[in-house]
């Protein structure tokens, strides 16, 4: 059953600097019980997609110009403040980069659990006090009833990252969307939180996307990727056709010499010579040209269209082919 | 908690020494004399009078041992006796104090409900007509003085409320509704001011507040827009108001003097005044220590507020 369907999203910001187009129409599917991973260069409109899926967006600087975002068969996009507010946090949870600043400093961990818990759940207070020391003792923190009452200053990183998750996946919802939730930790505590959203993903069967720039997490955690610039989905597959067989100059730039599919750390995206382009001012072409090494006169003329390579597998570039064929030699 | 409190006050030791010692020379050095004061120009012309007047005031002997003999005298609640009116200090700062405290009380109150609300709604509805409305009244009310503002609002009192008492003072056991009515428009004088600086913290705390990564969690909970800003922002966003209005307050303190002359209530701003008008050193001396006392107090309850509202305040 398909969870989420995403079709030709566009949103923007109108900025000082002129109008940032921040995604530009992306679409995608994601089936239920689905990992996706998405990469890409900072600013290129992850994060943005996944709060526009949220509506997380504040206007009116941010405008989500065109397309839809079918969840469980319901165009978010049409729903009014009040049937979204009933999807956020219920149906759909957001995990955040930073612990430390996610949580509210005022107040107690046992207050913002028990928050969610009683406003979708109905639960009375000690019901909901209850559930959500249960909570803690599944996101694996100890003396779960004691840690209730501590604010979050007292806790470590890891500990607070392990509440927001515990907030996210507090009422049971279908779809969990985790915004880089280990890139503000310390490496050790990276895996163990890698490895508890493994864990409760197979246990509750959750979807999820996986916002990461480590390839080697993504490739121990997905099942699908999507490679994003500028905006754009420039290759979407199954993971092991991503890391094995990449289409796009951009994402064998990313992995580089990289990928073994059994490498689980340390894998992070290479950089690429050049930046990004200015998102106030993208080229008429693909908006890769200034950087590609395969880039040809064509390039610079006109976005390439989403081309199907087979098993699931698509790129948008004009020369896929002499990728492929470059790699063959 | 009660460690710090102590501590505090101890500490407000040192700070009230300096102060009241500070006090204690500049009064005895700005130009005016209190001889004449107390008799007349003719008498305090005559050498031997005037010798007299002054020993028996124990202002013939140096300043610092008339210093160290005031503070034994304070330390036994002695607070000596008014150069010019003969009666006890105590007595006429007790009748004043009460009266400029509860004035200090509802400006405050009145600060809050005009600053806090137009804060929050003008930040909530940043750019819309309301803020604008805000940040003019705002502007206005920081930059007007608040003698202008106060002669406004006695004029504006008395044209359109003919029937409410704008000036003089009642007590409020002897009269609850005259003496609120009278104190309702120097309140206003200050409500205004402060509140207007009151807002202006309060909205750019809550802008702040708002664009911070736990507020977007709350909303990512679907915690209605009420509660985000209600339960979420408020809380964070008054912290720094808190400290700025403990300053305010401190500030209102030094301008009762202003407002009492301008509504002509009997409060300590009035007493200092005059006193310092007659040279009448022990009212002085004693009102700063008074007003600097509740200056300190108010500082120390605005810091214990602070923690209360915010958990990672340690007092240390
Ligand atoms: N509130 C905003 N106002 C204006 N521009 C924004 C805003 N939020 C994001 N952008 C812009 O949108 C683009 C996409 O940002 P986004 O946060 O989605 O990047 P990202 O892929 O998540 O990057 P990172 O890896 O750094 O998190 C960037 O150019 C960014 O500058
Ligand atoms: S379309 Fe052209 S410029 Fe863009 S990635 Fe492909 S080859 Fe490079
Ligand atoms: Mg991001």
């Amino acid at each position: 059953m398909t969870m989420l369907e995403i079709r030709d999203l566009a949103v923007s910001f109108a900025t000082e600097g002129g109008t940032v187009r921040a995604v530009n129409g992306i679409s995608y599917a994601l089936k239920e019980g689905e990992v996706l991973g998405v990469v890409g260069e900072s600013g290129s409109g992850k994060s943005v997609h996944a709060l526009a899926v949220m509506q997380l967006l504040s206007p009116p600087a941010a405008r989500v110009e065109t397309g839809e975002i079918r969840f469980r068969g319901t165009d978010l996009l049409r729903l009014d403040d009040r049937a979204m507010r009933a999807v956020r946090g219920r149906q759909i949870g957001m995990i955040f980069q930073d612990p430390i600043s996610s949580l509210n400093p005022v107040y107690t961990v046992g207050f913002q659990l028990c928050e969610v818990l009683r406003l979708h759940l109905g639960l009375s207070r000690r019901n909901a006090t209850t559930c959500a020391a249960e909570l803690l003792s599944l996101v694996g923190i100890p003396d779960a009833r004691q840690r209730l009452a501590s604010y979050p200053h007292e806790l470590s990183g890891g500990m607070r990252q392990r509440v927001m998750i515990a907030l996210a996946i507090a009422c049971n919802p279908s779809l969990v969307i985790a915004d880089e939730p280990t890139t503000a930790l310390d490496v050790t505590i990276q895996a163990q939180i890698v490895a508890l959203i493994k864990r409760l993903q197979r246990d509750m069967n959750l979807t999820v996307i996986w916002i990461s720039h480590d390839l080697g997490v993504i490739a121990g955690l997905a099942q699908t990727v999507n490679v994003m610039y500028a905006g754009h989905i420039v290759e979407r597959g199954p993971v092991r056709s991503i890391y094995k067989d990449p289409r796009h100059p951009y994402t064998v730039g990313l992995l580089g010499s990289l990928p073994r599919l059994d490498e689980t750390v340390g894998g992070r995206l290479r950089s690429i010579p050049g930046r990004p382009p200015d998102m106030t001012q993208l080229p008429p072409g693909c908006p890769f040209a200034a950087r590609c090494p395969q880039a040809s006169e064509r390039c610079g003329a006109g976005m390439p269209p989403v081309e199907d390579v087979g098993d699931g597998h698509s790129v948008r570039c004009w020369h896929w082919r002499d990728v492929v064929a470059a790699r063959a030699a | 908690m009660s460690r710090y409190i102590i501590r505090r006050l101890l500490l407000l030791v040192p700070v009230l020494l300096g102060v009241t010692f500070l006090t204690f020379a500049l009064i005895r050095v700005i130009p005016g004399d209190i001889v004449t004061n107390m008799m007349g120009v003719t008498a305090a012309n005559n050498a031997e009078t005037r010798a007299k007047v002054l020993r028996e005031l124990g202002l013939d002997r140096p300043m610092l041992e008339q210093y160290v003999w005031w503070l034994g005298r304070i330390v036994q609640g002695d607070f000596g006796y008014s150069f010019i009116h003969g009666g006890p200090v105590i007595d006429r700062i007790m009748r004043a104090l009460p009266i400029t405290l509860e004035m200090c009380l509802l400006s405050m109150v009145m600060a809050l409900l005009i600053g806090v609300p137009l804060g929050v709604l003008s930040a909530v509805r940043r750019g819309r007509p309301i803020d604008y409305i805000a940040r003019v009244f705002s502007l206005l009310g920081v930059a007007a003085p608040s003698f202008f503002i106060g002669t406004l609002i006695v004029i504006f009192g008395a044209i359109h409320f003919p029937n409410m008492p704008t000036l003089g003072y009642v007590p409020f056991f002897q009269d609850p509704l005259g003496n609120l009515a009278r104190m309702f428009w120097p309140s206003l004088t200050f409500g205004i001011g402060i509140g207007a600086i009151i807002l202006r913290y309060t909205r750019s705390s809550v802008l702040e507040v708002l664009g911070e990564d736990y507020i977007r969690t709350a909303r990512a909970k679907g915690l209605s827009r009420f509660k985000v800003i209600f339960v979420h922002a408020l809380r964070n966003a008054l912290i720094p108001v808190i400290t700025a209005v403990g300053v305010w307050t401190a500030f209102m303190i030094g301008g009762t003097v202003l407002i009492e002359n301008i509504f002509a209530i009997p409060g300590v701003g009035r007493l200092v005044l005059g006193a310092i008008q007659n040279r009448d050193y022990p009212i002085i001396q004693a009102t700063v220590l008074f007003l600097s006392f509740g200056v300190a107090i108010t500082m120390l309850v605005a810091d214990l507020l602070v923690a209360v509202a915010d958990p990672r305040v340690k007092f240390a």
